[in-house]
């Protein structure tokens, strides 16, 4: 799964959510028709607090696909035994300075992987950016120009060329993702993506790797790069991968260790997760406008209820009258104010229907470079927002359902 | 006027339903008061930073990309130049922070030139000048971390193979934003040179200072010019069009906002539609009196649109007032993260002005309802 | 002499409005018996609600005691009132009371969901006390369908499908035109004399009152023999 890390907050809560209504269904089981008839019969007013409710998800659901579509873009599907060798301090390979012959001494390091006959999984990449506008007048951004060679690919698990064909050494050619292709100009299969003030390199592939940050970068030659931005040899990270979980533990020491290098080498599964972390702020922001929007909704819910309640309490007295227990009548009451959310909230989901898979792009603030990602509607984020759906139902709809209870039923059996 | 208590009244009658329609209101235009005050105060940031005359000379390729240190004298010989320095960003680390606070190096002999607003003693300017590796720092970032003259600062690089040994030797008082801290870039140049890095010799981008705001459109394309046919081609941009730089990176935020505040709306008519339509219904046999004592349609009408709006209104005035405290507590919270500016006055009057909206939007379905049912069936109707 | 269906015993309720103390019922005894149809008179304030209320345990004593087929009553608590009523209790209401979004079977059905039966069981039951009242082609009927007399005996249908220990009924015809009252009141006095329903019935019309074995008066939270006249 995706973002594993947050699992439990979704599933924890939909399991609590999903038993807490099981169990105010079997409370309320007598008058589950009373409700579903009432919610029929007021059918304007049950649809218009549901609509209400809907644009409210809707709007929750768009900041967490959106939250969603982040972390799945920074993310990468690395291979467990691979590791990413940055400049000791350095946070990330933007700001990461390596010498090219460093690479050369890492790849003879014992426990890392060569296939058989071929040279050692090593791939030392240069990771350059440069400002170019988005398409559709949505201004600048930086896009991360990486240099490598065909080892770095083999390197990408989920690599492969969907469109043309990848870029050849020497040639002033290079890859991008489909999202990049749409998103920026001149970085389209065939065009000419310019890459210094004089040098412009002509995509000749279009690749997918996962959906992951790969998916965000234009790739090139690393030599070709290199020259091209006068980095003389350096490069930013080295990427390899150990033959297994023990070797790879030996080769980061080893090389942690060293302090000739003067680096640092991480599990990139790790290091992907530390980038994630800079989508922390926006995934601050987003939860707290779910939340405000949730708790207006919250309002809207308790009113429609403290209506649907004061115009009934004559047949809420009666049914008190008739024997049935206050914690059928109170359970009946929250239902039917969850029944209403859902539908809202079934609704809002249905509308995110159009936006799922629409790519767009932000910038990650720590690299100060371009991520695309797409919008993503998984059934985790459309849990998420049945489960504000359904909060909103249990908040808004509890008061009114203890005053639901609390009537006096003798005033209530005469009300008109 | 003389119908204004009656609505008052009727506003008030179901006090809860008034007040959770309010919060409702309130809570949803809060949101939108705090996007919609976020995406403005952008703008008054920019607007702001208009009166300094300052422009940023970048590479073509963008400010990830370093100009060479000898475009800085270049640019400072060109006519319409008050004063220019480089700015290159270190991002050290200091003792155990794992995130680098501001950090630039600079020219100390022209740098109050170009801030011109901040203010510094003269004699600690004139210090910072005299000692290489000496450094200034803002008062927001000295108070935060207990920086006092003569400490000692050491910054271990990320970018740069060279650290730094600074020695902090004057504070500066800042205007609105928190300043970074600035050292000699010639300190960080020298070190790099001699270990033979390819890193040195270069400025970062090149901040200027303008004689005037009328000769920045001319001076922008004349820098760029004069650069046009040197291996390193300049972009020049205005200050404030360099910081729209920063937020069109973050994306289509206004699209992102619009939406949101778009659904929220399309939610609030709907509540507070609702709302009214509930009060009406439980209303209809008194509507129908009133209609008997001799009201006109338009009348009630009237009178059911008022209320609506009245009970809208009094949500948003709640929410531009909360939106207003959470922004306030959030530069409490947060100082230096939160934009540095006031949510303008016209973000909170059309907060308040589209609260009006949706109630009278609101209003419409429930009114007419009840300015065209027949008052025989009015009064007879028990709800 | 038939067994003891309601057995009063110096009763008294008290209501405090503010510091305002309003004596309701006086020390009210009063001994209704199997199949019983008692008529409760008296001026409007009198406390013939209160005392119909009382009985049914839908309102509590202030003082005295309360038996209802040799079971004390007041000193049960609210939960448990409920489901003594859902039990013994037949309720029909001045103004029916029905469930509006329900239709005449689903109205009648409702207490049977307080006992453990079966669809088969409550249907068949359900479609007996419609056929009872006369409403054996009207089922499928939601209230506003109905006229006023045939709501009423929905109620009445309702009140007697749990075949509960009394009927209690509270103005019965006071909504009800003077056809469909006598209708009502018929029906009432067939589940008196032929099902032997032990029925308590509050009302102000004194020819309601004569269908009645037995008529009570209450005067000021007192039993008196007779309405004095005023």
């Amino acid at each position: 799964m995706d973002w594993p890390a947050i699992d439990w907050y979704v599933v924890g809560p939909s399991v609590g959510i999903l038993l807490g209504v099981l169990v105010l269904t079997l409370l309320a089981r007598l008058l589950i028709k009373y409700i579903l008839r009432n919610l029929w019969t007021r059918r304007t007013t049950t649809l218009m607090t549901a609509m209400g409710i809907a644009f409210v998800v809707w709007a929750s659901i768009l900041s967490l696909g959106l939250l969603e579509g982040i972390g799945h873009s920074l993310r990468v599907s690395g291979d467990p035994n691979d590791l990413i060798v940055l400049r000791q301090g350095s946070t990330n390979e933007m700001s990461s300075t390596i010498d090219g012959s460093t690479a050369q001494e890492i790849s003879t390091i014992q426990g890392v992987m060569s296939p058989d006959g071929g040279a050692p999984l090593v791939s030392a990449e240069l990771v350059t950016a440069t400002t170019s506008p988005r398409r559709w007048n949505l201004g600048d951004s930086n896009v991360v120009i990486r240099g490598m060679t065909s080892v770095g690919s083999t390197l990408r698990p989920g690599f492969n060329i969907v469109e043309g064909r990848f870029f050849k050494p020497g040639l002033y050619e290079a890859i991008t993702s489909r999202r990049m292709a749409e998103r920026f100009e001149n970085a389209g299969y065939g065009e000419q993506f310019p890459i210094s003030d004089s040098v412009r390199f002509r995509i000749v592939g279009i690749f997918e790797s996962g959906g992951g940050s790969a998916e965000s970068e234009i790739w090139t030659d690393l030599q070709t790069l290199s020259q091209v931005r006068e980095r003389g040899g350096t490069v930013s990270s080295i990427q390899l991968r150990a033959i297994d979980s023990d070797a790879k533990d030996a080769v980061r020491d080893r090389i942690t260790n060293d302090e000739q290098f003067g680096l640092e080498a991480k599990d990139e599964v790790a290091y992907f997760e530390d980038q994630i972390e800079a989508a922390s702020v926006l995934r601050f922001v987003g939860y707290v406008i779910a939340s405000f929007l949730t708790v207006g909704a919250m309002f809207a819910a308790a009113n429609t209820m403290f209506a649907a309640i004061s115009s009934r309490s004559r047949e809420i007295g009666t049914l008190r009258a008739l024997g049935f227990p206050r914690i059928t009548i109170l359970s009946a009451f929250l239902l039917e104010s969850i029944f209403i959310c859902s539908i809202g909230g079934l609704i809002g989901c249905l509308l995110t229907w159009p936006i799922n898979g629409l790519s767009t792009g932000t910038t990650n603030f720590a690299t100060f470079s371009e991520i695309t990602f797409s919008f993503r509607f998984g059934p985790r984020v459309l849990l998420q927002g049945m489960g504000l759906a359904v909060m909103m139902g249990v908040v808004g709809g509890l008061l009114p359902a203890v005053r639901a209870v609390k009537i006096n039923i003798i005033q209530a059996l005469r009300e008109i | 006027m003389k119908y204004l208590k009656y609505i008052f009244r009727n506003a008030l009658r179901n006090k809860l339903r008034s007040i959770l329609t309010i919060f409702s209101i309130g809570s949803s235009l809060m949101l939108t008061t705090l996007l919609y005050g976020f995406m403005d105060s952008q703008d008054e940031v920019r607007e702001k930073i208009r009166q300094y005359d300052r422009i940023v000379v970048l590479s073509q390729q963008g400010f990830m990309q370093p100009l060479p240190l000898a475009h800085v004298d270049d640019v400072r010989s060109i006519n319409g130049v008050l004063a220019a320095v480089p700015f290159q960003w270190y991002g050290g680390l200091y003792e155990d922070e794992r995130v680098p606070f501001a950090q630039f190096g600079s020219d100390a002999e022209y740098y109050f030139d170009v801030w011109s607003e901040l203010q510094i003693e003269p004699d600690r300017l004139e210090a910072w000048k005299n000692d290489i590796t000496g450094c200034v720092v803002g008062d927001t970032l000295a108070k935060e971390r207990g920086w006092q003259v003569g400490d000692k600062i050491r910054l271990k690089g990320t970018i740069y193979r060279f650290d730094l040994d600074l020695t902090l030797q004057g504070i500066y008082q800042e205007t609105e934003n928190p300043g970074p801290l600035v050292f000699h870039l010639k300190y960080l140049d020298e070190g790099l040179r001699q270990m033979g890095d390819r890193m040195s010799g270069n400025a970062g981008i090149v901040y200027v200072k303008a004689e005037s705001s009328d000769v920045i459109p001319t001076l922008t394309e004349r820098i760029d010019a004069n650069f046009e046919n040197s291996t390193k081609p300049t972009r020049t941009e205005s200050e404030d069009a360099f910081v729209q730089i920063f937020m069109d990176m973050i994306g289509n935020v206004q699209g992102y906002i619009q939406n949101i505040s778009l659904a929220v709306i399309f939610s609030l008519v709907l509540v507070a539609a609702n709302a009214m339509a509930m009060s009406v219904r439980e209303r209809t046999s008194e509507v129908a009196t009133l209609k008997a004592i001799g009201f006109t349609r338009n009348g009630i009408l009237t009178l059911i649109l008022t209320e609506s709006v009245f009970i809208s209104v009094l949500g948003g005035i709640f929410g531009v007032l909360a939106g207003v405290g959470v922004w306030w507590a959030g530069g409490v919270a947060f100082p230096g993260q939160w934009p540095n500016a006031d949510i303008p006055p016209q973000t909170l009057s059309v907060g308040i002005a589209l609260s009006a909206a949706i109630g009278l939007f609101a209003g419409i379905i429930p009114s007419w309802r009840a300015a065209h049912f027949s008052v025989i069936d009015g009064l007879r109707r028990v709800v | 002499m038939g067994q003891s269906v309601v057995s009063v015993m110096g009763v008294f309720k008290e209501f405090y409005r503010g510091d305002i103390h309003i004596p309701v019922l006086q020390g009210i005894d009063l001994e209704v018996l199997q199949g019983d149809y008692y008529a409760l008179m008296g001026p409007s304030g009198s406390g013939k609600t209160t005392l119909l209320n009382l009985i049914a345990g839908l309102d509590t004593v202030t003082e005295g005691s309360i038996q209802v087929a040799e079971e004390e009553i007041t000193d049960k608590s609210e939960d448990e009132l409920a489901r003594w009523r859902s039990e013994n209790i037949g309720f029909i209401f001045q103004l029916y009371n029905l469930i509006p979004v329900l239709t005449a079977f689903e109205n009648v059905e409702l207490p049977l969901f307080l006992r453990n039966l079966g669809k088969r069981d409550r249907a068949e039951r359900v479609t007996t006390a419609l056929e009872i009242v006369g409403l054996g082609d009207r089922m499928d009927h939601f209230p506003r369908q109905l006229s006023g007399g045939q709501e009423q005996r929905v109620s009445i249908a309702r009140a007697l499908v749990s075949d509960p220990t009394l009927l209690v009924a509270d103005e019965p015809t006071g909504d009800l035109d003077r056809k469909s009252g006598i209708e009502i009141l018929d029906l009432i006095q067939k589940l008196n004399e032929d099902f032997k329903k032990t029925v308590i019935m509050v009302t102000h019309d004194p020819q309601a009152a004569e269908r009645a074995g037995h008529q009570v008066f209450l005067e000021e939270g007192k039993l008196v023999s007779s309405l004095t006249e005023i």
